[in-house]
């Protein structure tokens, strides 16, 4: 049985969950398995147990004799009850709960360690939205399969067991059961895939209703949230799309209320013809008053077993669906070289050349390239700065140089190697970076530098980098230092940093790094003036020994670089030096001037 | 917050919370209690009524053997099973639309109150934990709030199963009271009549 969508059969999925389980907390299955026997015996004894009564009263034995046999089952009755209560209790609450706790720890590892260009692909966001679905809570089918194994199989066991004590009736009482249990199971199939068809949907409303409810409460968001009448837009919003989800909720509701219709009519059917065959029988003397009331429960539980193995099977396959989701979302496989690669480049191959050849790239769903056909070679040790206009494709360029896309045509190769051929993670330890949105980490600032724990921290190297990166005075002003935690929202004797403070500890971290290659993305932009100016005055310092690529809107930072590249209609309209590019008179010359005069004293200022 | 802050329950609080939280779910999710309570009340007394009804059909199988008696337990049987399964159809799909956005309604509750209160509290880092906790305990075990949602049909259940039990257990005594007044003048036990056959 495969799930076509995702190609996990459900023997895959039931035993990844088994395996998930056993490695998490072996009791649990146990448990889970005590549990179905049980669930047949239990209710077996039930129906058995007034037999058993009406029988000793027909023999009419002595009253020591009645208390002993009578007595001897109540007593099995409620051991077999306590142990049921028991086993039912801890596999019901260990399930759910390690499996949320397994598919969130998964799916944040997943998250961390996919490709960066999968992460951001709108594909990838509708799998995790299905995955998230699929593990909300410890109710989810996905997460509850081996109660759902367990039930299954209890209702198996019953079959058979009550199905022989049905058979020595009339064996064509059995099949009419069946019958009537698989008309219950063709108006409950239809509704299950009318519920699978709507899936897709409901899982992009839902991640709407998500996406309000979660993005109207984070930190970040609050000023703004305050300051413009965001929050009736909003509360609206939910409101209608919360309805738009209900109303296809309620078409699956509906074939769901039509398939409990069906069971109920079979029900009435059923009881009806049981209770006239086997009064009839009784009448006629075939059977006593015990064993009608144990084929009439039988009949009755019969049904039960026949319906709880159809409902089971239908829940397995809707868990199965849902693991289907999980898995895909955490199979998405790697596009980069995630196993042994080319050798990182060592000694006087340090700083690397990086070459780009034809390179194009296209985001998912883009009509047109943002990047066309870019061809450069960046030297050892060469300064390189990337200017353009917004949109021109600057971070995209940065971003394929390292290694976070993949171009679709062309090449990126550094050290002479295609960068594809490297080891993914090995590759990445080649670039140190600062991009434009700059995320901190709820730990210390010697811990926000370092990007790693306290005992692997060295601390000498970051009072080093946070002095080359000119934020060492501000963290000796805090109460303790490099020891200052970061992030208000978790910590609350943390220190919130400015725009311009958190761009300086990204540099300091960068440089913390140390890597060959630097890449800073509009590293000066919360930066004040004076703070802009230092950093200008000390790149040559800190990008020594380094090949560094260097975004920025204010062309005059970049004269400090040995060559620009000017980004225009998607692709490199001009290359050179400063000096070059301005006698070309072209548009870097253009929009250097148009900066570069309000910069000039006002009577300076020519007209236009 | 005493009663969180020291671990203690304080009953009074306790109720306090309970019947905000009624009220919070009542608000938002109109006709969630009422119709869980009447499912549940339907999913205990079915059950319960059928076993009062078939001892009555067993009586009369054990002693009259009055077959338009027996027909006529046996029809208010299998139609009262019927119309109440019916009945718990109708009220269960009013209750999966209810519930189907239950939990994202919860959490939008906190987007609300988190719009709404003072830029002071939103930057506290408590503040944050606060929410993060209450979050975290929805979203792994159905805690807070949404518990009372579970808990609430659970409890008529059990309510009513207590007190249904109760009055089968007392009229079976009742029965068999006036049952042995009528034998002892007029009539054999119903299994006397059976074992003497």
């Amino acid at each position: 049985m495969k799930n076509s969508a995702a190609g996990y059969s459900l023997g895959s999925n039931i035993m990844y969950s088994l395996r998930m389980h056993w490695r998490a907390k072996r009791s649990t299955l146990v448990f889970c398995a005590v549990d179905t026997a049980l669930t047949v015996l239990l209710p077996f004894v039930r129906i058995l147990l007034p037999k058993i009564v009406i029988d000793e009263l027909m023999a009419g034995t002595t009253p020591s004799h009645f208390t002993a046999v009578v007595g001897g089952a109540a007593v099995a009755l409620i051991v077999l009850n306590w142990a049921k209560g028991y086993t039912d209790f801890i596999a019901t609450h260990s399930v759910g709960t390690i499996a949320i706790v397994e598919a969130f720890a998964r799916t944040a590892e997943k998250r961390m360690d996919m490709d960066y260009e999968a992460l951001e692909d709108p594909k990838t966001k509708s799998l995790e939205e299905k995955a998230l679905r699929a593990s909300e809570s410890n109710h989810t089918p996905a997460h509850n399969t081996p109660r759902t194994l367990t039930r299954l199989v209890s209702n198996v066991l019953g079959f058979a067991l009550y199905g022989t004590v049905i058979a020595t009736i009339h064996p064509v009482i059995l099949v009419l059961l069946i019958v009537s249990a698989l008309v219950n199971w063709l108006s409950l199939s239809r509704a299950r895939r009318y519920e699978r068809e709507t899936t897709d949907e409901r899982s992009k409303i839902y991640s709407k209703l998500r996406y309000i409810q979660e993005s109207t409460k984070t930190p970040e968001r609050a000023k703004d949230v305050r300051l413009y009448p965001v929050a009736q837009w909003m509360k609206g919003l939910f409101s209608s799309i919360a309805q738009r989800y209900e109303a296809i909720q309620d078409k699956v509701a509906t074939r769901h209320m039509v398939a409990q219709l069906v069971d109920a009519a079979m029900i009435l059917i059923r009881d009806a013809g049981a209770y006239a065959y086997l009064t009839y029988l009784l009448l006629q003397g075939e059977i006593g008053l015990g064993d009608f009331v144990l084929v009439f429960s039988a009949i009755g539980a019969f049904a039960g077993w026949v319906s709880g193995i159809i409902l089971e099977s239908s829940e397995m396959l809707r868990a199965s669906a849902e693991l289907s989701d999980i898995r895909t979302f955490l199979d998405i496989p790697s596009e980069a070289n995630m196993g042994p690669g080319a050798l990182l480049p060592t000694g006087n191959m340090l700083p690397p050349a990086i070459s780009l050849r034809n390179v194009s790239y296209t985001y998912p769903k883009a009509d047109a390239p943002t990047l066309r056909k870019i061809d450069i070679d960046i030297k050892p040790g060469e300064r390189i700065a990337i200017v353009g206009e917004n949109g021109a494709g600057k971070t995209t360029l940065v971003k394929l140089i390292c290694g976070l896309y993949r171009p679709q045509e062309g090449s990126v190769s550094l050290a002479g190697i295609d960068a594809r051929d490297y080891n993914r993670d090995e590759y990445f330890t080649l670039f140190s970076t600062v991009f434009q949105d700059i995320h901190l980490l709820s730990t210390t600032i010697a811990g926000n530098v370092s990007q790693a724990p306290l005992e692997a921290t060295d601390l000498e190297r970051v009072v080093e980098c946070l002095k080359a990166a000119g934020l060492y005075e501000r963290v000796q002003t805090m109460p303790r230092a490099e020891n200052t935690m970061l992030v208000r929202q978790i910590n609350d004797d943390a220190v919130e940093l400015s725009g311009g403070e958190k761009q300086k500890l990204a540099l300091a971290r960068a440089l913390y790094k140390d890597a060959p290659i630097i890449i800073l993305d509009e590293p000066t932009a919360a930066l004040d003036p004076i703070a802009e100016s230092e950093v200008y005055k000390k790149y040559a310092e800190l990008t020594r020994g380094k090949t560094s690529v260097y975004i920025s809107h204010r062309l005059a930072s970049t004269r400090f670089c040995d060559r620009i590249l000017f980004l225009d209609n998607h692709t490199i309209a001009e290359i050179g030096t400063h000096d070059e590019l301005m006698s070309l008179g072209g548009k870097y010359a253009r929009m250097f001037e148009v900066q570069a005069q309000y910069y000039k004293r006002a009577g300076e200022v020519e007209p236009e | 917050m005493s009663g969180g802050d020291t671990g203690r329950i304080d009953l009074r609080r306790a109720w306090a919370n309970t019947l905000r939280a009624i009220g919070i779910i009542r608000g938002r999710y109109p006709g969630d209690l009422e119709l869980s309570g009447l499912s549940s009340l339907i999913q205990t007394a079915q059950p319960l009524s059928v076993l009062y009804l078939s001892a009555r059909i067993l009586d009369e199988l054990a002693g009259g053997r009055d077959v338009r008696t027996i027909v006529t337990y046996v029809s208010i049987t299998v139609t009262l099973t019927f119309f109440l399964s019916v009945l718990r159809s109708v009220i269960e799909r009013r209750l999966a639309v209810i519930r189907s956005t239950f939990l994202q309604k919860m959490y939008f509750l906190h987007s609300e109150k988190y719009m709404a209160m003072d830029y002071s509290h939103v930057d506290k880092s408590r503040t944050n934990e606060m929410l993060a906790d209450i979050e975290a305990k929805i979203n792994g075990n159905s805690l807070g709030i949404p518990n009372v949602h579970y808990i609430f049909p659970r409890l008529v259940q059990r309510f009513v199963g207590v007190i249904v039990s109760g009055l089968l257990l007392v009229g079976m005594f009742r029965v068999e009271g006036s049952y042995r007044g009528c034998c002892q003048k007029d009539r054999r036990s119903p299994t006397h009549e059976l074992r003497s056959r």
